[in-house]
């Protein structure tokens, strides 16, 4: 299968703190891949350079067999790419709707017009649950909420790959069982999914398979359950994870 | 709003403001409605990008006073028209828009936009100040021609009524651009990038861009708006139009109408510029008043006083107020 992500050494930097240390990365076409490691690994970091909110120092990012390194975020976005933020982002002086719709309008490179952006962004809101929400002001919304409207938004945006930062923490179990619905129904549409979660059990039986960033590196990519039996895994990430969940 | 909502809004209030001096027979207070019209474009200017751009700036008399300068030289040295003069003077002022903007668009902190701003202001002042073969410095620019005639209409100094009608012309004209730039995708990508411009970064808006266009649109329409004060006042001083206070009076305008309101600034221009003439008589005491009641309706009010209707609404329909969880103070909502 063909890689529509691909990084190689991709490294970078804070000071000399190495976050990200000659990282090798592909994510194929169609797939949902967990992102796991400790706490301060570096995920929200990968996803900063991935995304271009940060730029690597060392590396190369290929998107769909072309170079994005030096590409800004929103063309990267305007190139298929696209992701949410750990901590929610939204533009508060908007409805929900007009979210969605600032990222149909920008984030496709194809002229459309701006009913057809509504029309999109009413299916991206749909699609991440949160349609009956479409008219109320986006700072009125519950943490789950504001999560799925993240969500919501990097669907409108047209992207072919989905970078998704703990979009499930802070949900309620019912908003869980939701997130999940809408992730697997976004699989099925052709989405490709990268998503750092430390909600276990969903990230276990969403992903196909998991890589494991650990010191700067992707340690392992393997099936979820290997991954879960992994002596280093264990090691460096779930036994953490246990005690602090 | 929606832009057709705001269109009737916008042409009510033209049409009745356009019967003002048909009540209003006194010059001087028909020349205090001129100051307040043309204070209310630079107010609406400053409005976007600070209101709806969520960028402090605190330069943006030095489009005001490039506008008025150029345009005075222009028709007074090279006898132009002085609609010409003021359209180069704002062509003046747009390109000053982009050359300020280049640095701030790298800056996020407010108080570095405010000082870089600021001190961009401060240079024009100080060449306008020591360029005395051309301004005339602190001494002054004197002998600017007024308007040039349109048809059996002619402009003087002695008169304010026509004057009062191009003002209001400007007013109207730039009230039906911010609205329709609000409503336009534009006007979305804005929004965007001021409630937060990593977010709008990753979904695509170019920030870059969007930042530019509106610092070009702002300082093109405070320039205009100089260009018409200059050839109404027909004297500059460069501290009576480049000097601090007149971002100082911007700002007031801003706050005590709405910042990020369609029609607050231009409430706070007629309000303050009445306001300071009415409290003219209380000697010293008139901007001891004037601050007490700043600061009074920024704490009571902090959208603003076209605020009132709505708050008024929701109290009496027991809707959630605006002060409530739901509303965001306009300078604290960005990002850090
Ligand atoms: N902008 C930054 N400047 C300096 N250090 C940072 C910055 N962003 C993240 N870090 C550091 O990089 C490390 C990785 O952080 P992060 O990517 O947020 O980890 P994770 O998402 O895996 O929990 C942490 O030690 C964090 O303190
Ligand atoms: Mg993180």
């Amino acid at each position: 299968m063909a890689a529509l992500l691909q990084l190689k050494e991709v490294t970078k930097a804070f000071g000399s703190l190495r976050v990200l240390d000659a990282l090798d990365l592909e994510v194929d076409k169609g797939e949902i891949r967990g992102l796991i490691g400790p706490n301060g690994a570096g995920k929200t970091t990968l996803f900063n350079v991935i995304a271009g909110a940060l730029r690597g120092d060392h590396g190369v990012i290929t998107l769909d067999g072309s170079e994005i390194t030096h590409f800004g975020s929103a063309n990267r976005c305007r190139r298929g790419l696209a992701r949410t933020f750990q901590v929610p982002k939204l533009f508060v002086g908007m409805t929900v709707l007009e979210n969605a719709e600032v990222a149909a309008l920008f984030g496709n490179p194809g002229h459309q017009s701006r009913s057809e952006a509504v029309a999109r962004a009413r299916w991206a809101l749909n699609l991440a649950g949160i349609g009956e929400l479409a008219g109320a002001k986006a700072s009125v919304l519950t943490t789950g909420q504001r999560k799925m409207l993240e969500l919501a938004r990097a669907i409108a945006t047209g992207a072919k790959l989905l970078l998704l930062d703990e979009v499930m923490a802070g949900l309620n179990p019912t908003e869980l069982q939701h997130a999940c619905d809408s992730l697997r129904a976004l699989q099925t549409t052709g989405f490709t999914i990268l998503m750092v979660e430390h909600v276990m059990q969903a990230l276990m039986s969403l992903s196909h398979r998991v890589s494991v960033l650990f010191s700067g590196k992707i340690i392992m990519t393997d099936v979820p359950e290997r991954v879960a039996c992994d002596p280093r895994v264990i090691e460096a990430y779930l036994g953490k994870a246990r005690g602090v969940a | 709003m929606k832009l057709k909502s705001a269109l009737i809004q916008i042409t009510i209030a033209t049409v009745l403001a356009a019967l003002v001096p048909l009540v209003i027979h006194s010059e001087y207070a028909l020349h205090v409605a001129v100051l307040a019209l043309i204070f209310a474009v630079l107010a609406a200017s400053w409005n976007l990008v600070s209101g709806y751009g969520g960028m402090f700036t605190f330069g943006h008399q030095a489009f005001f006073g490039l506008g008025a300068y150029v345009s005075a030289l222009l028709a007074m040295h090279l006898g132009i028209s002085t609609y010409l003069s003021i359209m180069i003077g704002t062509v003046f002022a747009m390109v000053a828009g982009v050359v300020i903007c280049l640095p701030v668009l790298r800056l996020r902190g407010a108080p570095y936009i405010a000082i870089a701003t600021l001190a961009f202001a401060e240079i024009v002042k100080l060449i306008a100040d020591n360029l005395t073969s051309l301004t005339h410095g602190e001494s002054g620019l004197a002998g600017i021609p007024p308007l040039s005639p349109i048809g059996a209409m002619t402009f003087s100094i002695a008169d304010s009524r026509p004057y009062y009608y191009c003002a209001l012309v400007l007013l109207a004209v730039t009230m039906v651009l911010v609205a329709a730039v609000l409503a336009s995708p534009i006007g979305l990508a804005f929004g965007a990038i001021r409630d937060s411009q990593d977010a709008a970064e990753s979904i695509g808006v170019d920030v870059t861009k969007y930042k530019v266009l509106l610092f070009m649109l702002s300082s093109a329409l405070a320039g205009m708006a100089g260009g018409l004060f200059a050839h109404y006042v027909t004297v500059l001083t460069p501290s009576s139009i480049l000097g601090i206070d007149v971002m100082v009076q911007i700002i007031a305008m801003a706050l005590i109408g709405g910042l990020g309101t369609l029609f607050g600034p231009v409430v706070g221009a007629i309000i303050l510029t009445v306001g300071l003439e009415l409290l003219r008589s209380l000697g010293d005491y008139q901007l001891m008043l004037y601050g007490a009641l700043l600061v009074i309706i920024i704490i009571v009010l902090p959208r603003g006083l076209s605020s009132l209707p709505m708050l008024i609404a929701s109290a009496a329909t027991k809707q959630p107020s605006l002060r409530g969880e739901s509303w965001k103070h306009p300078i604290k909502q960005r990002e850090p």
